[in-house]
């Protein structure tokens, strides 16, 4: 394909995305945006008073944390499921994947209240480890940075699993026989081809997942605890709690750049060849 | 045979294979095969493809396992070893190499899987590179190489750890013509400077003729017939055979005296041998077609006479280079299809030209109908 018309394709393709994107995001973020430096007239105070708050450098060390730290743990529990499904028949793993995808199709909010009832107090896992060891265990699983973290993950797993098993898929097998016959153990073969081979898939879905997981919002609110407050739940705090709707616009500003200073270089890596 | 050493009254072959065969569910890829491999042998797995040569040499190479039989590696069963014990060595049609390693990395791989000391290795590396003219690549991807260096490097990777045995699995597949011709010649030389075992996979019979000591012509998931070029060539086992291995002129006809063939439309053939094949019995006489000479008939001079002959007019002449290819309708309607070295188009046989066209009896094969 020539430049020009993969070019043309792309944009073919692109113009539904685009149009949503001028005709309701667009506008609103606008909006947004007028509103964060609105007052009696255009002032920066909005973001002057967000940038110096306690709570909001707090909210934002927390929402950098619990998405660095989510991310991660998809990756590795991603990874793993990945090269399980690598590893299947096309058939059998066609089946898995719907498996995997199960939850991603699920509302946020059901999958929050089934881990409700799964980490509870009296939850499942609870009333089974009281039952293993015949005392009343009440372990703390929810409304705490585990809730929280099995949230995310869960949320996460699926959208990461695409891209590495993508990645894991398009690795020649000619290279893992080549290896395997050049005297190379399994362990030696997984560090010197799957990993380096899967990096480009490895980092863009990471990439892709954290910057998701920044703009969490109901996950912290229904399984983390009152310190797991992420910048979404404080946009939501100033909103409704404290009607200051400038500084909710101005922390929602905030929070969209740090998404874009994110997605930018992640978005630009995909297209590197590798 | 050759030059196999005696081990306790067993003769060690390089690699033998008993009664190895290998099944995908109701496909049979390899039906139970015996062959042997002479140490410092050239040989060549021939064969159309999905004749099963990919999967003897992934058997060999224990890529897969066999569904029965037993695979000798100098006379150890190696048959349920892991490839990375083995020791052997496989250059891949695909290249296989890592695209996100350089060319030393690459070639360093099977060193440093051995854990071998960081000089030995440089040193090793760059004789490999060396011996395939890719000294001063070191640093390169593959992806900045061509196809014939890519090759290159996935047969410098491979002699880098001495294996006693090199698997290749079509090389030179994914090579154009002249390329292909001149990496044969390069894989002639390393194999002779090397002195090691190659099992060669390629369905290219002129590749297989130009490099083989011996050929295994295989066909659907058998051996149709082991033997040297020559015998291939000259003493094909069945139509099979002679079909593949070059080109054929194959006339039916029915064994009517020793060393005599009549075929149905009258015409009585002189053949070498018709040993094995019973009074009576049906076969097909193969003349190769650069065997049969053609003279004009009204050239006034008749300048030998063989011992068979028939009459019949050129139909069509093709000229392809160095040689020309003449098909001759023989009366009673068989074309015999015949191959002379090229002349210039003022002195060749027009269609319609009544000929002559005449075979010895040593230049033919009986076979089996
Ligand atoms: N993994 C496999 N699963 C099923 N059938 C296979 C597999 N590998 C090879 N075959 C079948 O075995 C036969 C021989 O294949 P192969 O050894 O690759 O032939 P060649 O290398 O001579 O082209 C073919 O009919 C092929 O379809
Ligand atoms: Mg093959």
């Amino acid at each position: 394909m020539t430049p020009t018309s993969g070019l043309r394709a792309q944009t073919i393709f692109m113009s539904p995305g685009t149009m949503i994107g001028v005709a309701i995001v667009a506008p609103s973020l606008s909006y947004v945006l007028f509103t964060s430096v609105h007052g009696p007239d255009f002032s920066l105070a909005a973001f002057d008073a967000v940038l110096t708050s306690a709570l909001f450098r707090q909210s934002m060390v927390t929402t950098l944390y619990i998405a660095g730290l989510s991310s991660l743990l998809s990756l590795l529990l991603g990874f793993i499921v990945a090269l399980h499904l690598a590893g299947q028949p096309a058939r059998r793993r066609a089946f898995l994947m719907v498996l995997v995808l199960l939850p991603f199709w699920t509302s946020v909010l059901v999958k929050c209240f089934a881990f409700t009832v799964i980490l509870g107090r009296e939850g499942i896992i609870n009333s089974f480890l009281s039952w293993i060891f015949a005392t009343k265990i009440q372990i703390q699983l929810i409304f705490n940075l585990v809730g929280l973290l099995v949230g995310m993950t869960s949320y996460q797993v699926p959208l990461i699993v695409l891209p590495v098993l993508a990645s894991l898929l398009a690795i020649d097998g000619a290279i893992y026989r080549a290896a395997s016959i050049m005297g190379a153990k399994p362990a030696r073969i997984f560090w010197t081809v799957t990993v380096p081979m899967s990096l480009p898939g490895v980092l863009a879905g990471l990439m892709s997942i954290f910057v998701m997981s920044l703009g969490a919002f109901v996950i912290p609110a229904l399984l983390g605890g009152p310190r797991d407050f992420m910048l979404s739940n404080l946009v939501d705090f100033y909103n409704r709690q404290v009607l200051d709707w400038p500084k909710a616009s101005a922390i929602s500003v905030i929070l969209f750049g740090i998404v874009i200073a994110f997605a930018t270089p992640a978005a630009l890596w995909r297209r590197r060849k590798f | 045979m050759h030059n196999a050493t005696d081990l306790g009254g067993q003769v060690a072959h390089a690699i033998a294979l008993k009664g190895i065969s290998k099944t995908y569910g109701p496909v049979t890829a390899l039906h139970p095969t015996d062959l042997s491999v002479e140490k410092g042998e050239f040989l060549t797995l021939l064969g159309p493809s999905g004749s099963g040569k990919t999967t003897l040499l992934n058997l060999i190479a224990g890529a897969t396992g066999p569904t029965t039989g037993t695979i000798l590696l100098d006379g150890c069963d190696i048959t349920r070893m892991p490839p990375r014990e083995r020791g052997i060595g496989m250059v891949f049609q695909n290249y296989a190499l890592m695209p996100h390693m350089n060319v030393f990395d690459n070639v360093a791989y099977p060193l440093r899987a051995r854990h071998q000391p960081a000089n030995t290795i440089r040193a090793k590396v760059t004789e490999a590179l060396d011996r395939v003219g890719l000294r001063g690549f070191e640093n390169r991807k593959p992806r900045q190489l061509s196809g014939g260096q890519q090759q290159r490097v996935g047969i410098a990777r491979c002699i880098v750890y001495s294996p006693t045995i090199i698997l290749m699995d079509e090389p030179l597949g994914a090579l154009d013509k002249n390329l292909r011709e001149q990496m044969q010649g390069e894989i002639k030389r390393l194999h002779k400077d090397l002195k090691t075992t190659v099992i060669y996979v390629t369905h290219d019979q002129e590749e297989a003729f130009n490099m083989s000591d011996r050929i295994c012509l295989m066909s659907t998931g058998q051996i149709a017939q082991l033997g040297t070029p020559d015998e291939l060539y000259f003493e094909p086992v069945n139509e099979f055979v002679a079909d593949f291995v070059g080109e054929s002129n194959l006339i039916e006809g029915k064994v009517t005296a020793a060393n005599t063939v009549m075929t149905s439309d009258g015409l009585t053939l002189v053949v070498c041998s018709t040993e094995g094949h019973a009074i009576g019995s049906l076969v097909k006489v193969l003349v190769r077609p650069e065997k049969i000479e053609m003279i004009g008939r009204s050239a006034p001079t008749v300048t030998s006479v063989r011992d068979n002959a028939c009459a019949g007019t050129v139909a069509q002449t093709s000229f392809v280079g160095g040689m020309t290819r003449i098909a001759v309708r023989c009366d009673g309607g068989r074309i015999l299809r015949i191959k002379t070295v090229s002349s210039r188009a003022s002195d060749c046989a027009p269609a319609g030209l009544p000929v002559t066209v005449s075979w010895a009896a040593s230049d033919t094969v009986v076979l089996k109908s």
